[in-house]
């Protein structure tokens, strides 16, 4: 057990305020580790935010960053304690994503963004949980268990990747990676009052990313400010051979625009997004928002975007088939669970997905399968491809009109464990104000703004392709302006 | 009633990159398994493919040599089955936009007649692993060190009609990718793979019946053989009235005949949708004109030079001879028949004709032994 220094409360400090602390030999990066690991042994057991946690590796890694910091050569992240979702691949530690299939499954290799972080020195505290093979918008379907909310322990965090947002959101790490194929970055973010980012569709690497839906998969940071985020996608952005998919585009420096005024920027608000489906509290936090930003000189104007009606549908179309196809990998054969004695080679591949997969996964395959299947194929997948042109194409002629996007990320704060169980197609329309980016491949970042009783709500930000600075410079302009990210729930 | 035997062949040639069509692994020879995979081959989870450059030039190569349009917009799609030996449960594939369209192979008939065969596409995709099923007391080996090698699959329009012209059309494919250093042409090694749809129809008539498939067909001769008692098989059903089932079949070389290896009911749903972890492939006129100038002297054209009397090197390789000797044999049909009916000493005639058309170059023993096999 580790003497915790109750005055210092590092765990409330940024990113950017503890890189200088380090730079400045104020604290060791092996202290700061430590107290990190005591925290998670303390209160991760309240959250279930963690899957594994690593806690040799991280001293480790501390020492070495320690040796770093000394030598002068340290980057930003150097010595910051920070989690991966357990669908990134970590070479040598166990990546789960969240199933029985991968329970003991390690893989040899690192995903890029892991490599990435690794390199610039940051320390791996553990795997977060989400839920399983990142299908989920509440993290409720872990093999490993829920994860709870920090702000309301009956609460769910939301999904998928609800275990990194958590863990942010309690102060059990400095900064998580998210994925994000619908919203699994930004909605969690946005019921646990943190930021979470999303960039254009190829701006971070996917390569070791556990592929859901190849089209619209993403990875990015969740933090609890926008200059945080910065200085992460500093790090994770660029280029990677490794992925066919990933753009060959200078990276701007993130943190450089970080303050730039936002005198005459025109922000959209989509009508469709603030229909009478929203709570009137998130409603009311999200106009405040928008407010707030007009007074630093934005101008706010009404946009439509006609097609979002049929972003959940299309998205789900997508999603599924994509899932099953990159599932179907998981046959027990070269890795990973395999049933006891199979008789044959249909009992191998029957029972070992019958067992090794959890129901909503299972129930996705089949219903991803359905609608690639000969005769199906074009009234369902290339139709919703179709239509994700079509909502594509509602924000590029937007984008004619207005600079970003503005728009509730959640239309509802964090709901009930088992709310919404018995009703998949509410589940899915969780995603209804997140989806649209995927599908367009829109850079999109959730920043909270507020709260509806004591549950946190947050207002989404998307621009066009390749803006992540210009989205980056407005949500840390609104933060500069309020103390959202400054609030912390209690009992951590 | 005279029947007509109508034959299509699929070759799946093994391109000879240096490394795996979406992977760096090696395609060396390799005795020991899974020592020639990472973890792309594998289908680890969070791998991607990344395309392989050299395979591309390869196949464009092939195009230029077959005169085919070489598409510059196409792309890969994702072909779904569940089999041990396929790591992702999908095989990365071209489907709706193969890489070479409307190409053609001009093969040398016995009779010296030139005979145009179409080839409809050809297409780049990776192979699977292999499945060993001896040697594992009851289970199954799978060694993963072909999967992902690079694959050119090239499609023959039905344009063939016998056995022969079936051998000779793959004859002279297998001596155009190795010409083109893009193949090794091992038939048993299985870097020269072919498969033999078959359907026959009433001659004269012109519709497509009901075919049948022969797969794993690993030597010419087997080939030849395959094709005939397969052709007589179908013809036996239908004369007694039978339909033929859309069919994969074996060829079981020691009891001469097709078995069935399993019903395509039309075909198997392969759930085909665009691969999504890989850009199309876009081809600039600019390389594929760098390409051009790389191409070397093809069988055709060293076919020209002897009819013009060009060339000027020994020869030593047997398909070239061959094709000159079927020249000659066009060139004199009654010394030809007059041998077949008896008259063994217009053999050396024969020779001597081919030896003065090579200009002296061709090896006597090796046009005599040709010219026997031919005649």
């Amino acid at each position: 057990m580790f003497f915790i220094r109750m005055g210092k409360k590092m765990h409330y400090k940024t990113i950017a305020a503890l890189s200088k602390s380090l730079q400045q030999k104020e604290i060791s990066s092996l202290e700061l580790t430590q107290y990190f690991l005591a925290r998670i042994a303390q209160f991760n057991p309240k959250i279930n935010a963690y899957i594994a946690v690593c806690e040799d590796m991280a001293i480790n890694a501390a020492k070495k960053a320690d040796d770093t910091l000394a030598k002068g050569t340290a980057t930003p992240l150097t010595g910051i304690p920070i989690a991966h979702k357990d669908n990134l691949c970590t070479k040598g530690i166990r990546t789960t994503c969240g199933s029985k299939m991968l329970e003991h499954f390690i893989p040899p290799y690192d995903a890029t963004i892991v490599k990435k972080l690794n390199d610039a020195g940051a320390i791996l505290l553990g795997k977060c949980n989400l839920d399983e093979f990142a299908m989920g918008s509440s993290d409720e379907k872990s093999y490993f268990g829920p994860t709870k909310n920090p702000w309301d322990l009956e609460r769910v965090p939301g999904g998928s990747s609800g275990g990194s947002a958590a863990a942010v959101a309690a102060n059990l790490a400095l900064a998580a990676t998210g994925t994000d194929t619908g919203g699994s970055i930004r909605q969690p973010a946005a019921f646990c009052g943190v930021i979470g980012l999303k960039g254009t569709y190829g701006r971070v690497s996917r390569h070791g990313m556990v592929a859901l839906a190849s089209s619209l998969d993403h990875c990015g940071p969740i933090t609890r400010t926008a200059e945080d985020a910065a200085i992460i996608l500093n790090s994770i952005a660029g280029f990677d051979p490794s992925d066919s998919t990933s753009i060959d585009k200078p990276i701007p420096n993130y943190t450089a625009s970080l303050n730039d005024n936002i005198k005459g920027l025109r922000i959209g608000l989509p009508k469709e997004f603030f229909s009478d489906q929203l709570d009137p509290d998130v409603a009311n936090a999200v106009y405040g928002a928008a407010k707030e930003l007009e007074k630093q000189g934005a101008i706010l104007k009404e946009v439509s975007l006609p097609c979002s009606h049929l972003s959940i549908p299309a998205y789900q179309v997508i999603t599924t088939a994509e899932a099953a196809s990159n599932l179907a990998r998981f046959d027990g054969v070269r890795f990973g669970y395999r049933c006891q004695e199979p008789k044959n080679l249909n009992d191998l591949y029957e029972r070992t997905r019958a067992e090794g997969f959890g129901d909503e996964v299972k129930h996705r395959i089949m219903v991803g399968t359905y609608l690639l299947s000969a005769g199906y194929n074009d009234n369902y997948y290339i139709k919703a491809q179709k239509i994700r042109r079509l909502i594509s194409n509602d924000y590029l002629k937007a984008f004619e009109k207005v600079d970003l996007i503005l728009n509730p990320t959640t239309t509802t704060p964090a709901f009930k464990l088992g709310a919404k169980s018995n009703d998949r197609v509410a589940m899915y329309f969780s995603d209804s104000l997140t989806a649209s980016a995927n599908l367009a491949g829109l850079p999109s970042i959730s920043v909270p703004c507020g709260f509806t009783n004591h549950l946190p709500a947050g207002f989404l930000l998307t621009g066009n392709i390749f803006e992540e600075a210009k989205i980056l410079n407005v949500a840390h302009r609104y933060q500069l302006a309020t103390d959202w990210h400054l609030k912390f729930p209690s009992g951590f | 009633m005279n029947w007509e035997t109508v034959i299509g062949l699929d070759v799946h040639i093994q391109l000879m990159t240096k490394s795996k069509l979406f992977s760096g692994a090696s395609t060396a020879l390799c005795a020991e398994p899974n020592t020639q995979t990472c973890a792309i081959d594998l289908g680890l989870p969070g791998a991607l493919p990344v395309l392989n450059k050299e395979a591309v030039m390869m196949a464009i190569k092939f195009g230029l040599a077959i005169g085919a349009d070489i598409c510059n917009f196409s792309s890969f799609a994702r072909k779904h089955y569940f089999y041990p030996d396929l790591p992702k449960g999908y095989q990365i594939t071209q489907h709706l936009f193969p890489l070479l369209k409307n190409g053609h192979l001009d093969i040398i008939l016995d009779d010296g007649q030139l005979k145009q065969i179409n080839i409809t596409h050809a297409l780049l995709e990776e192979d699977a692993g292999k499945s060993l099923h001896t040697d594992f007391k009851g289970m199954t080996g799978i060694d993963f060190n072909r999967a992902g090698e690079p694959l050119l699959e090239i499609v023959s329009a039905p344009h063939l009609h016998t056995p022969t012209e079936a051998v000779t059309y793959l004859k002279t494919l297998h001596t155009l990718v190795r010409y083109l250093k893009i193949c090794d042409g091992n038939l048993q090694n299985g870097s020269f793979r072919v498969d033999a749809n078959i359907s026959v129809r009433p001659f004269g008539t012109h519709q497509l019946n009901a075919k049948t498939e022969i797969k794993n067909l690993n030597s010419f001769r087997f080939v030849e053989k395959a094709i005939e008692v397969e052709a007589k098989r179908q013809i036996n059903l239908l004369t007694a009235g039978i339909k033929i089932t859309q069919e994969t079949r074996l060829y079981d070389a020691r009891k001469n005949e097709t078995c069935l290896m399993r019903i395509k009911e039309g075909a198997q749903d392969y759930r085909y949708f665009p691969e999504p972890d890989l850009l199309p492939i876009e081809i600039s006129e600019a390389w594929i004109k760098d390409i051009k100038l790389t191409l070397p002297e093809l069988p055709q054209a060293r076919y020209q030079c002897f009819i013009e009397s060009k060339f000027s090197e020994p020869i030593t390789d047997s398909s070239t001879i061959e094709v000159l000797t079927k020249k000659i044999i066009g060139d004199y049909p009654n010394e030809t028949s007059a041998y077949r009916s008896g008259k063994t000493k217009l053999l050396e005639f024969l020779v001597g004709k081919v030896i003065q058309a090579s200009q002296g170059n061709a090896s006597p023993v090796k046009v005599r032994r040709i010219l026997e096999k031919l005649l």
